[in-house]
């Protein structure tokens, strides 16, 4: 899995249970770091330390703002950090050269539900089209821009929902991409490969029949890709 | 073997949120599988015997 920071723009991370699922979700990968740009901003007096920040971003090579949509946008504290970090006088060392090749991706969370997000719906516009300015700032930095990872309406999902948007996110965080059921079959595969056994406390005879069902989900991920392939 | 009952136990017995969300969804995935392979193989089944290729078959 390539590096990847997770800048969260939200007045509130502490309080936001949708923020602290994510983020409980994210922290399971060695490889991703999260930022709360509301509280660094806090501690530097309302300003953000322009080469520290451009130093940390060049050391990632997948970008994520992470948000949830108040009025159509993201919250006002990224375009606060993105206008001081991406200052066109800020050019530190090359920074701007030095963007290019990275991935950038949007986290969405909206409150109302993904029907709305489309042309005749109760909104009218796509998430990708409302949300242009972010594929453009990636051209401008020559970035490969993400699919959208949208999160509608998280407070009313039922648990089993959640678990599995859980493992949707982590497929994406770990791969840039979501949605190809491929990808989280071999997400959750890996993931039970690594439980320990703090997490899953069996004894002998219980580990051989997981380990025999491993096996057998294995075997049935592959025949279905194969089977997938054919079909095509 | 039928595992269901074995990972009712186990998503009893992990530990962590994130186990229990795991072995939860990994039983919905592998019920999906199991139903999914039934309708590619299905669908398999069906371009094989379909009519459109009929006039392909040397005899």
């Amino acid at each position: 899995m390539i590096k990847t920071i997770i800048f969260v723009a939200h007045p509130e991370v502490d309080s936001s249970n949708t923020q602290q699922f994510l983020m409980e979700s994210g922290r399971q990968l060695s490889q991703v770091d999260y930022v709360d740009l509301h509280r660094e901003w806090q501690e530097n007096e309302g300003r953000f330390n322009i080469q520290a920040e451009q130093s940390r971003l060049l050391e990632y090579q997948r970008i994520l703002f992470q948000f949830p949509l108040y009025w159509y946008q993201a919250p006002s504290i990224l375009k606060e950090w993105i206008d001081q970090v991406f200052a066109v006088d800020q050019d530190l060392q090359g920074f701007t050269k030095r963007m290019a090749g990275k991935e950038l991706g949007l986290v969405v969370t909206a409150d109302v539900k993904a029907s709305h997000y489309q042309a005749g719906g109760k909104v009218g516009w796509s998430l990708s089209e409302l949300l242009t300015p972010y594929q453009a700032l990636a051209k401008y930095f020559e970035m490969t821009f993400l699919p959208i990872f949208p999160i509608h309406q998280f407070a009313l999902l039922q648990e089993a929902k959640k678990m599995e948007l859980m493992y949707q996110y982590i497929t994406f965080l770990e791969r840039g991409s979501y949605g190809s059921r491929r990808d989280y079959r071999q997400t959750l595969l890996d993931k039970l490969d690594a439980l320990t056994n703090q997490q899953l406390p069996l004894d002998a005879h219980q580990q051989v029949i997981f380990e025999m069902w491993l096996e057998d989900f294995r075997d049935q991920s592959e025949e279905i890709n194969e089977l997938f392939d054919l079909s095509e | 073997m039928n595992y269901q009952e074995h990972l009712m136990e186990w998503i009893e017995l992990a530990q962590d949120y994130p186990a229990k969300a795991l072995l939860t969804v990994a039983l919905q995935e592998y019920q999906e599988q199991a139903h999914l392979i039934e309708v590619y193989q299905g669908k398999l089944d069906g371009q094989s015997w379909s009519r459109d290729y009929w006039g392909q078959v040397e005899i």
